[in-house]
């Protein structure tokens, strides 16, 4: 018997999405439920951003309607992977269902959180040494 | 839906993780739960059966995650059983967050008001039973989204 692929639909489908809105800024979008079974690509996704140089990461969970404690691994793997530079790491997470999981585990003193992709891109500006306000081209 | 059982068998791999939650959700919603404590329970079971799918037959052949949702008035009981390896006991979740998780349980614990976790009825595998009391979505919505 064909096993049931419960993903392939356009509500619950996973995938990843990169931007590089400037030159070592890269904003990672996730849509799709974050578990187990999305985790490790996501994971692998987010070191291939660093390792390529992004001097600035955005993941924005806004599209997320689930995070559990792998999603959270995978992006313990992201911003552990920034080393020293984690600071440029910063997350924008609308929902307040996942912001909950956060705050139960005490990441949010971990992950720098935002409300809105702008909110994000203003932020990380003011980390790269940039004016506010130039977070396009 | 007082009184109402609902049972569901699914093989323990991770793209059935979305089938536990999808189930927990319709139930929840129906009882008319706030949308953060929907969002605590569909937490809930996805931490158990994903524990039952990455442990329980890491050393076998494939197995079954079985899922029931109980509804006794407002109250939902979940249990996730496996036939697997067991858990050893006491358990040892006490490690912070990591990339490797290990806070699963405690997860569990921090978003359900009664929570078990052992052997199942005939001494194999494991059996976690959460339990969640349904508050009117207004004052519970207060309680845990605070105004900033």
């Amino acid at each position: 018997m064909r096993d049931l692929d419960v993903t392939a639909t356009d509500a619950t489908d996973f995938r990843v999405e990169e931007e590089c809105p400037r030159p070592g800024l890269v904003i990672v979008a996730v849509h799709g439920d974050l578990d187990l079974h999305s985790a490790g690509e996501l994971g692998d996704r987010l070191v291939g951003v660093v390792d390529r140089g992004a001097a600035s990461l955005v993941v924005d969970l806004s599209g997320v309607p689930f995070v559990d404690s792998q999603g959270l691994g995978a992006l313990l793997r992201g911003t552990r992977r920034f080393g020293a530079g984690k600071e440029h790491f910063r997350l924008v997470v609308p929902a307040p269902e996942v912001r909950r999981l956060f705050e139960l585990t005490a990441l949010d003193q971990v992950f720098p959180l935002d409300r809105t992709r702008d909110e994000a891109l203003a932020h990380a500006a003011v980390s790269d040494g940039l004016p506010r306000g130039t977070t396009n081209g | 839906m007082s009184g109402d059982a609902i049972r569901l068998r699914f093989p323990a791999r991770p793209e059935y993780l979305l089938l536990a939650r999808l189930a927990v959700a319709a139930v929840a919603r129906r009882m008319a739960l706030g949308r953060v404590e929907v969002g605590d329970l569909k937490l809930a079971v996805t931490e158990a059966c994903s524990n039952a799918v990455r442990h329980a037959y890491a050393k076998g052949p494939p197995g079954e995650i079985a899922l029931e949702l109980l509804v006794d008035g407002d109250r939902l009981e979940l249990v996730v059983e496996d036939r697997g390896a067991g858990i050893e006991l006491p358990l040892r979740e006490a490690s912070p967050p990591s990339e490797s998780g290990g806070m699963g349980l405690r997860l569990i614990q921090a978003v359900v008001d009664d929570f078990a976790i052992g052997p199942g009825e005939d001494g194999t595998g494991t059996t976690v039973r959460m339990t969640k009391h349904a508050e009117p979505a207004g004052a519970a919505a207060r309680k845990r989204e605070p105004e900033v």
